[in-house]
Order: structure tokens, then sequence, then C-alpha cells
């Protein structure tokens, strides 16, 4: 599959205030520090990569039969999906969501590995559909056997 | 019957039997029945009274060689041996014979009995029974003995007859000869007497006369004492003469009696006082001998001959009295009664016309009756006690007054105490006890070796060696876990397996595990019923987890029925937790969790489900990525 990345400006709002001309002094230089830190905090924090969250294609079938097939490494899927349910362990999360139905099927079930902090700022709940962004890996136990296929969500965002 | 003098006519029913068989008799004679070896004695068909054992060191009559029957017991003693007159084997093959046996009615027959009745009929002429009347009897004796039914007796008495008027002839001619011996000897006294006087005168002119007179007187003595010799030899040959005919013809009127020829002994006692008419009637028996007791037992005195005649007219008319009897008994039905007296008068009167002339047809119901009792003593002899009762019930149909409760309380004594023993035999068979089961199989079969539950037994036995195979046929089944057959023949296996403590509860096991899974399936069709949603999920997991947990409930072929309709019915539930497992064995368990996720989806109660994400997710969550 194909990675696509995107673009975005962000723009500041214009406004505009009748204020005194010391005010107006201060709140510029007020300003003009805010903004000289934003643009070094925009300059100095590392870019992330524009990210493309059109849903790709999954074959769950597939996934069931073999799901080490999925773990390309560097292949990101972005799945929307409802979490049906959320098992909680530690600062970790396994959930449980559903995709639209494929191949007639009435309930596709996919665990998702939700570890801490990988979920932002969106507050992920029960019952609501969310743009997972999801890559295939495969690690190990603590006996060194291998533990494959299993989906990690890289990013989660708010649909 | 009652009387002394009727033992000694009763010993003659087996005189003529003993006499052509003795032999036989003697050296292998028939006792009376004797009971089964293991069983107490045998009923008797006649009362068993002690009368005879005092008897047991009595000889016999007549030097030891004529049976001795008592009445009071229906036996007879022969060379002592006891024989049973109502089960001895010769006198009743002639009893027999004479039942089966046409009567004696031919013109031959009619003929003969009409010239011994002439003859008796002559003989009661009392006042003009003289040499003319003993001239027609010799004519009609000699006239007699041409008949076969006479059996040559009418022509000994006319030989004994003749025998003693030769003798009496001889004694008169010895008689009339002494008589001419004392007239000579009376004439040579006489003319000694003379000769004597004559020589009285003594003188030379007679002495020669003297001389020739003494010469005389000496021959004539001489003859007189040689005549007086003659006289005493002619008197004491006349008296051994008349004493030996004496006893002859008493022997030959004591051997019609043993005969039971009373015809004859009447016939020939009349003629007696004809042929020795000194008055001395005395009868020739050794004093102290069996005859000589039997007779003087009867009043005290000496007997004579009119007692023979008394003797046996008694007898003729008990015999005529008995066959009325079994006449008015046999219109009554009274088979019992009138077989026995037909038996008492057969053993009397054998030769009698009463007894020879009675009618087949009266006599064929008595041998039915007596072939009945026979073949009773036969099977009771021979422990057939099946038989032994349904000929009990037999005469009892023929003879309304039989008493069958002596035979039937005996033979279901003896039954009772084998088919005891064969539930002895039973029990023993039920505790393994093979020794005691063959001891009291034999204990059964000695006392009735008949009994049809001996058959039953043997069966039992049969089939307790068949059930070593039918014990290894239910170990087989028990390795194959085919309990479902086990307890489709349940009864079969639990015959063979009774006795074997480990069998049989592996067969109540069985029996519980069945029911067990019986029960479950119904519980399992119950689920489905009732959740059409989740039931056929809920019953999935349940079947399948007691599947699992449980071989012989695997084993079990409507279990694994059940199993097979419930996995079709879930069968995406099934293949989903199916994969999930396998992917889970693969190390896949990102395809796992999500087959058991699937699974959950389809229903949430899942166990296996819920299980299976735990598991898979414990890994997942802890593994380094």
């Amino acid at each position: 599959m194909a990675r696509r990345s995107s673009r975005r400006s962000r723009k500041t709002p214009k406004k505009s205030f009748n204020l005194s001309p010391a005010t107006l002094r201060t709140l510029a230089g007020a300003g003009a520090v805010v903004l000289a830190v934003i643009v070094l905090v925009q300059f100095m924090s590392p870019k992330s990569p524009e990210v493309d969250l059109t849903p790709t294609s999954f074959r769950i079938d597939d996934y069931r039969r073999d799901g080490s097939r999925f773990a390309t490494p560097g292949n990101t899927y972005v799945l929307e999906a409802k979490v049906e349910n959320i098992d909680t362990r530690g600062n970790d999360k396994l959930l449980s969501v559903s995709l639209p139905r494929q191949n007639g099927a009435k309930t596709d079930r996919l665990p998702l590995i939700l570890l801490d902090g990988k979920s932002g700022r969106v507050n992920v709940t029960r019952g609501d559909t969310f743009l997972f962004e999801v890559t295939c890996r495969n690690g190990q136990d603590a006996e060194g056997k291998p533990v494959k296929g299993i989906l990690m969500v890289k990013s989660v965002h708010s649909k | 019957m009652k009387t002394p003098l009727s033992l000694l006519l009763l010993a003659a029913f087996a005189t003529s039997a003993a006499q052509a068989q003795a032999p036989y008799a003697a050296t292998t004679p028939q006792p009376a029945p004797s009971p089964a070896p293991a069983a107490s004695p045998a009923p008797q068909p006649s009362s068993q009274g002690g009368g005879n054992n005092g008897q047991q060191n009595d000889k016999t009559l007549f030097g030891n060689e004529l049976p001795m029957m008592d009445p009071s017991n229906n036996t007879v003693r022969f060379q002592g041996a006891t024989f049973d007159l109502a089960n001895n084997g010769l006198v009743r093959a002639r009893f027999e014979k004479y039942l089966n046996t046409p009567p004696e009615t031919s013109r031959e027959s009619s003929a003969y009995r009409s010239l011994i009745e002439k003859m008796l009929k002559e003989s009661r002429r009392r006042n003009r029974f003289d040499g003319p009347s003993l001239v027609a009897i010799g004519k009609a004796l000699y006239e007699a003995t041409e008949f076969s039914a006479d059996g040559n007796q009418c022509g000994a008495l006319a030989n004994a007859i003749l025998s003693v008027i030769d003798t009496n002839r001889l004694v008169r001619q010895r008689v009339t000869t002494n008589k001419a011996l004392d007239q000579e000897i009376k004439q040579l006294g006489r003319q000694r007497n003379r000769w004597a006087n004559q020589n009285t005168t003594v003188s030379e002119k007679y002495k020669k006369r003297a001389t020739h007179n003494e010469m005389a007187i000496l021959d004539s003595t001489k003859r007189e004492a040689k005549n007086e010799a003659m006289m005493a030899k002619n008197e004491l040959a006349n008296e051994a003469a008349g004493l030996n005919a004496k006893i002859q013809y008493q022997s030959l009127l004591l051997q019609f009696l043993v005969q039971r020829r009373f015809d004859h002994a009447v016939l020939g006692a009349r003629i007696y006082r004809l042929l020795f008419t000194d008055g001395d009637s005395t009868l020739r028996i050794k004093e102290g001998s069996q005859a000589g007791k039997i007779f003087s037992d009867v009043a005290g005195m000496p007997p004579t001959v009119a007692l023979v005649d008394s003797v046996s007219n008694n007898i003729r008319r008990d015999v005529d009295e008995s066959i009325q009897a079994v006449r008015i008994l046999l219109s009554q039905d009274r088979l019992g009664s009138a077989t026995e007296r037909m038996a008492e008068a057969f053993a009397l009167g054998e030769f009698m016309q009463s007894v020879s002339t009675f009618p087949l047809a009266e006599k064929q119901r008595i041998a039915e009756y007596w072939q009945c009792r026979k073949d009773l003593l036969a099977a009771v002899n021979n422990r057939d006690y099946g038989k032994a009762e349904s000929l009990v019930e037999r005469m009892h149909k023929l003879d309304k007054a039989f008493d069958d409760s002596l035979p039937m309380s005996y033979i279901s004594a003896q039954k009772n105490a084998s088919d005891l023993a064969l539930r002895n035999a039973a029990k023993a068979l039920a505790d393994n006890d093979d020794a005691k089961f063959n001891e009291e199989i034999a204990k059964a079969a000695s006392i009735w070796p008949r009994n049809p539950k001996i058959e039953t037994s043997k069966e039992k036995l049969e089939e307790f060696d068949r059930q070593d195979a039918v014990k290894d046929e239910f170990r087989s089944l028990l390795s194959q876990k085919n309990y479902r057959f086990i307890c489709q023949n349940k009864d079969k296996y639990a015959r063979a397996v009774f006795n074997e403590p480990d069998l049989k509860a592996e067969l109540e096991r069985v029996m519980t595990t069945v029911a067990e899974i019986d029960k479950t399936i119904e519980a399992i069709r119950e689920i489905m019923s009732k959740d059409t949603t989740f039931g056929i999920y809920m019953a999935y997991e349940k079947i399948t987890g007691m599947v699992a947990e449980n071989e012989d409930f695997a084993a079990d072929r409507e279990m694994q029925n059940m199993v097979l309709d419930v996995t079709l019915k879930a069968q995406g539930f099934h293949k989903a937790i199916e994969d999930a497992l396998a992917r889970e064995n693969d190390g896949e368990y990102g395809s796992a969790l999500a087959g058991y996720l699937q699974a959950q989806a389809m229903y949430p109660a899942s166990d296996k489900a819920g299980e299976g994400i735990k598991r898979v997710t414990d890994i997942i969550m802890k593994a380094r990525y």
C-alpha cells in the first residue's frame, strides 16, 4: 500500500480591538513574544509526518487466517472502527473494535493494542467510532516465543 | 383266609408256581418292593403287618418244600425268601394271565365241570353212598381224566382208590387165609386131644398106637405153630398194608389241598370212609411238623380226613363268596377292593368254576386297575414320581373310593425333597459354589431322577458356563466404552456378572453413566428449545465441554450424534473457536484473538471465547515488540 501524506497550512485568525496606545504596545509586545515562542516551539519541535486518514482496505478474513502476513515493516493501516470493548491492562488497553460489514459478516471484530500515550488527546471510549492508524507487528514473549500478527495502534483520530 | 388252615391253603396259591419254578424262586427270589435307595420306604399296596416276623425261623410245610403264605401282609415265605403276593413276579404273571384269558366256557370245560358235579353229588348220598356209588365215581373219574382242565388229578384219585381197593382185597385174602389156618389149628388141637386121650390107657396092646399118637401129636403141634406164625405174618402184613394205603391216600388228599384242587379233595375225603372202614380217619402227619401244627391249631385235636373235607368246602364257599363280592364291587366301580377280592379268590380257587368262568370284560376292568397298580409300584420303585402321580390320578378315576392319601403323601414328600435340593443348587450356583451345586443336583436327581426341574437347572448351569463368554464380551464392550450396547442388553450382562463384584460395579457405573448421558442430552435439547438466540451456542459449549472432560461421554454414540447435531447448528461459532485455537497454537495470537473476539461477538457469554481472549491477551500484553 502506498503511503500518502498531506500538508496543511496553519492560519491565525485576525482580530482588531480599539485599545490605548500603551495597551496596544503592551499587547503588541506580548503578542510578539507569544508569536516568537510559538514560532520557536514550532520550529524546535519534531515535525510529525502528515497522516492520510483515509481508511484503507483491510481484509479481516485474511487477517484471522494469517495475521503475521500483515506485519510487513512500515505498513500502516487506517481503520475506521467502532470500539466495542476496552480491556485495560495497566496503562495499556486492548480494544475490541468492529469494522463495517465485510463479505456479509454480521460482526467482524479486531483486537487493537493501544499502548499508553498512543491515543494522544483522543479519549477512546466504548461505543464511539474512531480512525485508527495501526501497524501490524510481531513480537516475543518472555520465553522468546513469537507473538505474531499483533495490531498496534499508532494513532487515534476522532472521526 | 382268617384261620391257620387258610394259611395252608393260601400257601397252595404259590405251590404250583413254586413247584414249577422252585429253582428260580429259591435262587433269585423277588423280594417285596424295596424303597428307593435315597428315599424312605415306598408305600406298599397292601398293609404291612408284623405277623410274618414270628415265622422267620419256622420251617415250611412238608420238609421245607412248600411255601407259606401270610395273608396278614399278602406275603408268601418260601425257602427263606419272602414274596409279596401282590407283587411277586410269578404270582403276578399268573394272575395277569388269568385276567387276560377268556373264561373257560367251552363245551369241554362244561362237560368236565358236569362230571365233577356229578361225582360230588354222588358222594353226597349219605346212606346210599356205597359200592355202586364208588363204582360210578370211579368211572366218572377215569372219564374226567380225559379232559385237559383236570390235569390228570382225577386219574390220580382213581388210581389211589384202586390201589386201596387192591390193598383191601389182599387184606381180605390174608384174613380168609388166617381163618382157614385158625380152623386147621383148632382141628389139630381137637385131634391132639383125641390122640392124647387114647394114650391114657397103658397097655402093650396099644403101645404101638401110643407111639404113633405121640408122633402125630408132635407133628400137629409143629403144624399149629407154623399156622400161627403164618397168621401172625398175615396180620402184620395186613396192618402194614392198611396203614400204607391210608398214608398214600391221605397224602393225595393233602396234595389236592395244596394244589387247590378242592373238588378232588372233597371227593377223595368222602370216598375215604368207603375205602377205610376201620373208622380211623386220623391224618398221618408227623408230630411236630408244620402240617401237624396247622391242623392241630384248628381245634386242638388230631387232624382227620373229615377236616380236609371241611376245609375244602370252606374254601370253596369262601372263593364263591369272593367272586360274588367282586361282582358287587365292580358294579359299584370300586375297582381297588374288587381287585383285592379277585386276587384272593384267584389265589385260593384258581381251578374253581366260579373263578375260571368269570367274564372276560369284567376281568379286563380289573386288569386295567391291576396294571395301574403294578405300574405305580414300578414307578415308585424307579422313583419316577411324575408318572406315579399320574397313575395315582388314573387309579382315582378308575376307583372313586381309592384312598390316594398314602401314595400322594409319599410322592409329594419326595418331589418336595428333590425340589428343595434344586433350590439349594440354585443358591449354590448364585454363590458360585460349584461343589455344593453338584452335590445338591446329585441329591435332587437321586431322589427324583426324572424331575423336570433338573433340566431347567442344567440349562441354568449351561447358561452359567456361557456366562464366561458373556463376561468376556462385557469386558470387551467396557474397553470399547460401548456403554450404550451394554445398557441395551443390561439383563444379559447383569445375569453374567452378578457374582463378580468388580464387573457388577462396572455394570452399575455404566448404567449410571448412560443415564447421565441421556439426562445431559435431554438438557441440551431443552436449552436449544428455550433460547433461540444463544441456546445453540450455550448447548455447543456445554456439550463439547462435557465430551472433552469425560471420555465416557465422548465415546457414547448418542452423545456423538448430539454433538454432531449441535456443532452443525453452531457451525459459525464452532469454526471461530476452532480457528482461533489453531491460530493460538501457531503463535498467531493476533489472529487467534480476532477469532475469539469474533466468537464472543456471536455469543457474549461464551466461556471458550472469554477464556481464549484472556489467555491470548495476557500473552500479547506481556510480549515485547
